[in-house]
């Protein structure tokens, strides 16, 4: 058993948490199914778009498998060895609940402060401070007055200032909380703390060190005297860090002193990589740091300083960075043995990974991902299929004598029983995916030419929606499409590694049709039943090929 | 045995059953010497030589089953084959399958019609049987066919294309 714990740091740190819930809904990036995920995002933009979008995700997660846990009327029995991969993955919010202020289970804003001036009570500090205050931050009334309703705005400076001042206060929930979750389990049962987030923006690039040390203060062990004497040996660090991957339209004159323009992405990055060496090499706060890069800028043609507009489309980079942070919950726990430098108190050295590409497109082989292809493929095939299929066959009622059909005799529901809002539940969550995995199709497409060697939403885009730069595609209704059109286009939705489609439709009904309800065990629960019934068909379709 | 050749065999198997019923029926209808036409049982000149004649008319009807049962067995497994190579992947399009069903069963209804005319010697036959013996016989062995295509088709299809035989339904398990 290991407790995992997801923090992702700013907008692009979120965009990354989306990426590993949707890997983690489909049963990727665990060491054991029953390995609980906690999942905080910070940021001190609370309304930011990407933030509010992966929030919203791992609301209907949650709702799903609430909804459909074992001992409620659909339950599904994911602790069964033959249950559904898809959904197995406990996902929690990383606090229990929000306390007398009612404050977000998923997440953590650092400063509830107006400003950086309010945050540090600069009015109260003395003489010397203040000039100290006047020499750190160059232009200190713009900055010192900076609204951080809107986040840091890409000045990592002022977050950075924001966020230490939040960590060191010992009473700070944040803080608290993570400290529960590493000593509490004792010292035999494994604590994976991961941060994601970038190394070029405000909230990232400024919380993401600064929580990566603190983190790595708390599993310091110490003796009486409070000196330190070694490291929690199971507790491990891991990063998920991403170098500029996006660009954006360069914001307006009155705007450019205040936020980061798109010129400024390459040097900021390459300013923090060189803290990030000289972080590594000294107080190595990572047992695993991965960094992330892409060649050539995924382009999203807006600009916003930050709030609820600033959504950006989901994107492959963020499923690369994803992967990582499975092979980091996944990885075997070091020996403490492997490095005797003094200082290190035993703890092995940092361990660098770096990923590049040779091709021109990314296929299944080029994601460092062992079970990605198979699973990532059998969830988005599943969910195409219940989303566009499914679903209306459970509407469906047996014609004159005609016995019902397989969905209706496979779900086991008693005549009369309303089971629309687990349903309503599932099909909010299968949408999230599917325009999920479609927006990244779509981006992609912008950058790499013929056809998607991953998946493919073609016939299922809206053709008829105005895009925007924050909703560049929506998928069609079902009820747009006609039934041979929907499970055509199913057929070409997954990819093998070779390219060609996984073709499993006809497949997928044979077993259905074939499926006695009594074979389903009884383990799963009416339309829990149904829906482990669906998995195996999709997914047994691809084990087969 | 594999599951296709598996229904095949059994499929046949239907077939001989209601093969075996129907020549059980003209058993039956060919055993009295009341089965016997008026005119045969007027001018036979004693029992054995009625046997003879009924023998002879059963010996017809047989054949004449036979055939029929023949070519109704190669229209089940023509379906059955061409079902098989269907993969629908909604129960519409298996339901799509049942006009390719209705025309191999009017086809097998033709070829019955057919082999009947030329194969069949009505005038003997009905010089030596009953006419009422005859006309059932032939209702038999034409609804008999009929039913044993339905039946087979409808029981021994593969499950994914049950839909195709009408009111397979009633069979599925």
């Amino acid at each position: 058993m290991a407790t995992n714990i997801l923090i992702g740091v700013g907008g692009t740190g979120a965009k990354i948490v989306e990426a590993t819930l949707i890997q983690l809904l489909a049963g990727n990036g665990v060491e054991h199914m029953n390995d609980p995920v906690y999942v905080c995002l910070v940021d001190q933009d609370e309304s930011n778009g990407n933030v509010a979008r992966t929030r919203d995700l791992l609301k209907k997660i949650r709702m799903f498998q609430g909804r459909w846990a074992k001992t409620q009327k659909n339950g599904i029995d994911w602790s069964d060895a033959a249950a559904p991969v898809f959904g197995g993955v406990r996902i929690e919010n990383l606090f229990q609940d929000g306390g007398q202020a009612n404050l977000p289970v998923d997440m953590w804003k650092p400063t509830d402060a107006l400003n950086l001036h309010q945050v540090i009570s600069a009015g109260n500090l003395s003489e010397d401070k203040t000039q100290l205050l006047h020499l750190l931050f160059q232009n200190s009334d713009n900055e010192l007055k900076l609204d951080l309703r809107a986040g840091y705005q890409g000045r990592a400076h002022v977050g950075a200032a924001a966020i230490l001042t939040s960590v060191t206060d010992p009473n700070d929930r944040f803080i608290k909380r993570i400290e529960e979750l590493i000593v509490g389990p004792g010292e035999n049962h494994r604590v994976n703390i991961c941060l994601v987030g970038s190394s070029f923006g405000g909230t990232g690039a400024s919380g993401f060190p600064i929580l990566a040390r603190k983190i790595n203060e708390l599993r310091k062990v110490r003796n009486r005297e409070g000196l330190h004497t070694g490291y929690r040996s199971n507790v491990s660090v891991g990063g998920v860090l991403m170098l500029p991957y996006f660009s954006f339209r360069t914001p307006p004159e009155a705007e450019r002193d205040e936020v980061v323009a798109p010129e400024d992405l390459m040097p900021k990055a390459q300013m923090a990589l060189e803290y990030y060496e000289d972080l590594v090499k000294k107080e190595k706060p990572f047992d695993q740091l991965y960094i992330l890069g892409w060649d050539r800028f995924m382009q999203f043609d807006y600009y916003e300083k930050g709030n609820a507009n600033q959504v950006n489309p989901a994107t492959l980079p963020e499923l690369f960075a994803a992967t990582a942070v499975g092979r980091f919950f996944t990885s075997p726990l070091v020996s403490s043995s492997a490095n005797t430098d003094s200082g290190d108190f035993g703890r092995p050295a940092c361990q660098l990974l770096v990923s590049s590409r040779q091709t021109a497109n990314v296929g299944w082989l080029d994601v460092p991902s062992p079970y990605l292809e198979k699973r990532f493929g059998a969830m988005l095939r599943f969910a195409g299929y219940w989303h566009y299929h499914v679903a209306a066959e459970l509407d469906k009622r047996p014609g004159f004598l005609s016995r019902p059909n397989w969905a209706t005799r496979l779900a086991r529901a008693p005549k009369g029983d309303d089971s629309r809002e687990d349903l309503d539940a599932l099909k909010s969550l299968l949408s999230h995916v599917l325009l999920w995995a479609a927006t990244v199709q779509h981006m992609a497409a912008k950058e790499f030419s013929g056809e998607s060697k991953l998946w493919d939403f073609g016939p299922l885009i809206n053709g008829g929606f105005l895009p925007t730069p924050q909703l560049p595609i929506i998928l069609l209704d079902p009820r747009q499409l006609t039934e041979q059109q929907s499970l055509a286009a199913l057929n070409f939705l997954t990819r093998r590694e070779n390219g060609s489609s996984v073709e499993f439709t006809s497949a997928a009904f044979d077993t259905l049709e074939n499926m006695k309800p009594e074979a389903l065990g009884t383990q799963h629960r009416q339309i829990g039943a149904l829906l482990a019934a669906v998995y195996t068909s999709v997914m047994m379709n691809e084990v087969r090929s | 045995m594999s599951g296709k050749i598996q229904r095949h065999f059994l499929a046949t198997a239907i077939t001989c059953l209601f093969a075996a019923v129907c020549a059980g029926f003209i058993w039956f209808f060919t055993s009295q010497f009341t089965d016997a036409s008026a005119a045969v049982r007027a001018n036979a000149s004693d029992s054995a030589g009625l046997g003879q004649v009924l023998s002879a008319a059963r010996t017809e009807m047989l054949s004449w089953c036979f055939k029929a049962f023949v070519f109704t067995w190669l229209f089940i497994q023509l379906f059955i084959f061409m079902a098989d190579r269907r993969e629908p992947s909604a129960a519409n399009e298996a339901s799509a399958y049942q006009s390719t069903w209705f025309i191999l069963m009017f086809l097998n209804f033709f070829v019955l019609a057919i082999i009947s005319y030329f194969w069949v010697p009505f005038t003997e036959i009905l010089a030596r049987l009953a006419e009422g013996n005859y006309w059932i016989l032939l209702a038999i062995i034409n609804v008999f066919s009929l039913l044993a295509f339905w039946l087979a088709t409808g029981l021994f299809v593969k499950s994914a294309m049950k839909r195709s035989v009408p009111f397979a339904d009633l069979f599925a398990r």
